[in-house]
């Protein structure tokens, strides 16, 4: 099992999210947008990071940006998003995964646990 | 020659003989004619070698010897003897006859002049002055000659025709000076010489040529002749001294006019040939060289039938050239003139004539000109005259076809003199030739003063029937016609004045222009009507010709594209473009080709399609549809264009499409939530009541159904917007199918789906792909209610990858099936098979698929269900 960051604005996706990855196992934290997710990086490396892409305070273009700036060795990310074309976004951090909202649970559980395996198999 | 010479010659002392070369005697001076006795004609006639001759002692001597006769065959400069002469009458008279021989300038020997110096009494005093001094004193006193008498060189003796000759007065102004000293420097070496020898070798010496100088310094050019003689008993020099100052001078003359001559022959543009009798070329001009192009080797060699050889190889006819030749040789006296053709074209003219001197026949001369260019010339006026012929016939074929009827009438009377058809066809056929014009017109009282006008002043009369026609009597009927009437003086056939008339009928064309004035009247309000009803359009409207200029804008034209109406007329389509700057939605500019009009012109008919351009700073968007306008034949003669401004429409379009994308972004994670918690519900507990499960069962499928239906309101949003872009990855299509099965198999219990078909891979965007799929999965499910098999099939055939999904549902009935990929078209619509959603699922599957490359088609029966296909290319 991996410990996975859930950065997202909205407090019943958020829950949800958490709930469901603790539910299949993951030890999960979350935060409510990008600059509260670094803070909480700081304390702890996550395995994998699901990102929500438009958040108040710090979104996740700007959180992405500065998390690879301060980290030499950053965690997978992957990006939540409800835009139309998901993969833009995603391409645009270069986020290891992305995920369309309304997301699927199984798409959900792949996703995270390909992203976790992709970083334990990189040497840190 | 001038009369100085002339006069000379007739009252010189010397008797002078000109000799040609043939050894005749072309002149002879009143002396010679004396000595020789016989007149110069007569000296003409005969040749110098008839004279009888003797020696001074009166042995017969040879003619050759005579000295002319010597220098002529022997070349020698001159030649000197004292002979005798045989006068006609018999008796004889002792000359010194003394030859010099004249050349032409490239050398020839042309003949000799000889001087004669009548010796007879000094050649009989010297024998009797042997005998006594007094009586040989008076002879040498009286001679015409000079005569010294010297001893070495101191002269004892001067006789007064040496004084004169010399300019003294008396003997002792002479006696003892030194012979030296009267002779000129140049010739005293000479002179000297010959002293020497006539003293040492006691012999005569020849006549030497030599200056003596005057009294008063100046020239006297003298011939002496010296001899040994015993006087007072001492050796002694006689000298004959014979002044031939003028001699000298006339033959200089002489060569001068010879040397005018032959210049002036040099520099004709004719070709001068001179023939004697002998058939010898006496002279000729390189000019006659040249035209014969005879080799300067055959002219020096004066032979006349060698030249004629290269004559004859360039004639036309040599046989004609030669008979005449012939006839003018055989009788000396004729003159001919004839004109013959060269071979190369050229024409020459020949002239003949005898030549004569002293009215004694000679020779011929021959003289050719090239009249070529003039030959030419006179071709050239034969052909103009014949021209003139021909054009008169062609005017007299003019008269007879023109389309205006012609008369000539003969003043004062006015008679007719020439009708042409047309002019009786336009005033009648009747006869008029010979009569009267008062009495064949039939308004002569009105007609009739106006021609008696023209011919009386000479002014010319116009008048065209307007609004008032003439009437005309045709065949005997009373017409009306308009007329086009003018009528002029001419110089007539007969010198008297003339008049001609022209007529032409305009009846047809005044009538016809009456006919196209009322058109145009129509027409011209018409054309402001439709002029009113553009220029209040709102929508622009842009005419073209069938060469593609602009050829009309109404205002709103302008206005749209924020141009000058005037700027933008008469441009071609090309420039029109340029100025209205037009780009495609992409942002591509738009050529001439591209513009709705410019479609329409070469054919189409283009509806609404779409354009912006920016015009002042701002972006405008345009609907543009065209037509070609076609004539009543069908060909294109132009084409017309109208454009409305959609810009409003367009940005109430971009702000919905805004508007739906912010909607449907902020319903998405809604949506998420409600479906995720409804997943969790169902995941949690097997034993969840029947009706909790439901429930969340219900919350599931209404947060698809959202979901869908933003999908739908995104995917048609960027349709219309243009937005729609894809990308291509490599999907394997059975791989796709598989998944998209799985996430509608979970919404059905009743539906047995099956899949058939291999793993097919085409070039495509994975999420539009599977949207497609999950549209024909969809919509196979909802209308076959009553469940059933579903099949779906992906098959790879002929280049192309198919995938059909097959329902055994409710079918589409006939007469929608047509619109079934309308945008909001809802086939069942108010039916009980209406299970919601926008109407647009098929209208972006289709969208999709076409926009990949492919196509997609369906096939339906009503109550049997319905499979729909569509086809994408095979990766290569």
């Amino acid at each position: 099992m991996s410990s996975v960051l859930v950065i997202e604005d909205d407090p019943d996706m958020r829950g949800l999210l958490v709930l469901m990855l603790e539910d299949q196992g993951h030890i999960v934290r979350s935060a409510a947008n990008g600059r509260a997710g670094l803070e909480a990086i700081h304390q702890e490396r996550p395995d994998v990071i699901l990102l929500d892409m438009k958040m108040p305070v710090m979104d996740g273009w700007e959180f992405a940006r500065r998390y690879r700036g301060e980290c030499r060795d950053p965690s997978p990310i992957v990006v939540m998003t409800a835009a139309e074309d998901p993969r833009k976004p995603a391409e645009e951090i270069g986020a290891a995964g992305w995920l369309a909202k309304p997301v699927e649970l199984d798409v959900l559980f792949d996703t995270v646990k390909h992203a976790a395996a992709r970083a334990s198999a990189v040497p840190a | 020659m001038d009369p100085g010479p002339a006069t000379a010659l007739a009252t010189a002392v010397e008797g002078l003989l000109v000799v040609d070369r043939a050894g005749r005697c072309t002149y002879a001076n009143p002396a010679a004619e004396k000595i020789l006795g016989r007149p110069a004609a007569e000296l003409a006639a005969a040749p110098m070698s008839a004279l009888k001759a003797y020696g001074v002692d009166g042995a017969p001597m040879p003619v050759d010897d005579l000295p002319t006769l010597r220098v002529i065959r022997t070349g020698e400069r001159s030649a000197r003897a004292e002979h005798r002469v045989e006068r006609p009458d018999g008796s004889t008279a002792v000359v010194c006859h003394t030859a010099t021989l004249i050349r032409d300038p490239d050398g020839t020997v042309e003949g000799a002049v000889a001087s004669l110096l009548d010796i007879t009494d000094l050649q009989c005093s010297t024998k009797e002055d042997s005998r006594t001094d007094l009586t040989f004193r008076a002879f040498v006193e009286r001679s015409a000659d000079g005569v010294a008498l010297h001893r070495d060189d101191k002269l004892v003796y001067a006789n007064p025709a040496l004084r004169r000759m010399l300019g003294y007065e008396t003997l002792e102004e002479l006696v003892g000076r030194s012979i030296i000293e009267l002779v000129h420097p140049d010739d005293r070496a000479v002179v000297t010489e010959r002293i020497r020898v006539l003293r040492d070798e006691n012999r005569e010496v020849p006549v030497l040529t030599e200056r003596l100088l005057h009294r008063d310094g100046h020239v006297v050019e003298v011939e002496v002749s010296s001899r040994p003689i015993g006087f007072e008993g001492e050796a002694t020099i006689l000298a004959m001294v014979v002044d031939v100052s003028e001699r000298k001078r006339m033959l200089r003359e002489l060569d001068h006019s010879v040397s005018m001559l032959r210049a002036t022959l040099e520099s004709t543009a004719d070709g001068i040939l001179v023939v004697d009798t002998a058939g010898r070329i006496t002279t000729y001009n390189e000019r006659f060289a040249e035209m014969w192009r005879i080799p300067p080797s055959v002219m020096r060699s004066r032979d006349d039938a060698h030249a004629i050889e290269f004559v004859l190889d360039q004639l036309v006819e040599p046989v004609e050239f030669v008979t005449r030749m012939r006839a003018l040789y055989a009788d000396p006296a004729a003159e001919s003139f004839d004109r013959f053709a060269l071979t190369d074209g050229r024409c020459y003219e020949r002239h003949s004539l005898p030549q004569r001197i002293d009215g004694k026949t000679v020779g011929r001369v021959w003289s050719f000109r090239d009249v070529t260019d003039r030959r030419t010339a006179e071709e050239e006026s034969a052909r103009l005259m014949h021209e003139l012929a021909e054009k008169h016939e062609l005017l007299k074929t003019v008269v007879d076809q023109a389309p205006v009827g012609i008369a000539l009438l003969r003043g004062p009377e006015l008679v007719y003199e020439l009708v042409n058809p047309t002019f009786e066809a336009i005033l009648g056929a009747r006869p008029r030739i010979g009569k009267r014009a008062a009495d064949v017109i039939p308004q002569a009282a009105e007609v009739v003063p106006v021609l008696e006008h023209v011919i009386a002043t000479g002014e010319s009369h116009h008048s065209v029937d307007v609004a008032v026609p003439s009437t005309v009597l045709r065949e005997g009927k009373m017409e009306e016609a308009y007329l086009w009437k003018t009528f002029l003086r001419v110089p007539g056939p007969g010198g008297d004045a003339a008049l001609l008339a022209l007529i032409v009928d305009l009846t047809e064309q005044v009538l016809a222009r009456r006919r196209i004035e009322e058109l145009a009247t129509v027409a011209q309000r018409q054309a402001s009507e439709l002029e009113s009803i553009h220029s209040s359009m709102l929508d622009g409207v842009v005419v073209c010709d069938a060469r593609g200029i602009i050829t009309h804008l109404n205002d709103a034209s302008g206005r749209l594209s924020g141009l000058d109406k005037g700027a933008l007329i008469g441009r071609s389509l090309e420039e029109h473009a340029a100025l209205v700057d037009r780009h495609r939605l992409d942002g591509a500019p738009m050529r001439a080709a591209d513009l709705a009009i410019g479609r329409a012109l070469a054919g189409e008919t283009v509806s609404n399609t779409a354009t912006w351009s920016i015009r002042s700073g701002r972006k405008v968007y345009l609907r543009c549809s065209g037509a070609p306008i076609r004539d009543a034949a069908g060909r294109i003669a132009g084409a017309v264009a109208v454009e409305r401004d959609v810009t409003d429409i367009v940005e109430l379009d971009a702000m919905r499409d805004q508007f739906i994308r912010v909607a449907a972004h902020e319903l998405k994670t809604p949506v998420a939530i409600m479906k995720g918690y409804a997943d969790m519900i169902l995941r949690s507990s097997d034993e969840l009541p029947a009706s909790l499960r439901g429930g969340a069962q219900a919350i599931e499928r209404g947060a698809k159904r959202i979901d869908r239906l933003v999908n739908d309101l995104l995917g048609v949003s960027q349709l219309l917007m243009g937005r729609l872009e894809l990308r291509r990855d490599r999907v394997e299509l059975r791989g796709l199918v598989d998944s998209a099965l799985r996430q509608v198999a979970a919404t059905t219990s009743n539906h047995c789906i099956r899949v058939g078909g291999d793993a097919v891979v085409v070039s495509a965007d994975p999420i539009r792909l599977a949207q497609v799929l999950d549209t024909l999965l969809d919509n196979a499910i909802r209308y076959s209610p009553n469940g059933g098999d579903i099949d779906v099939s992906v098959t790879a055939r002929e280049g192309e990858a198919i995938v059909c999904v097959r329902d055994r549902g409710v079918g589409i009935p006939q007469q929608k099936q047509e619109r079934i990929f309308e945008r909001f078209y809802r086939a069942h619509t108010d039916t009980p098979f209406d299970y919601g959603g926008m109407g647009v699922g098929l209208y972006i599957a289709r969208e999709v698929i076409q926009q990949h490359g492919g196509r997609m088609w369906f096939t339906s029966e009503e109550g049997h269900g319905s499979e729909f296909c569509f086809a994408l290319p095979l990766q290569p």
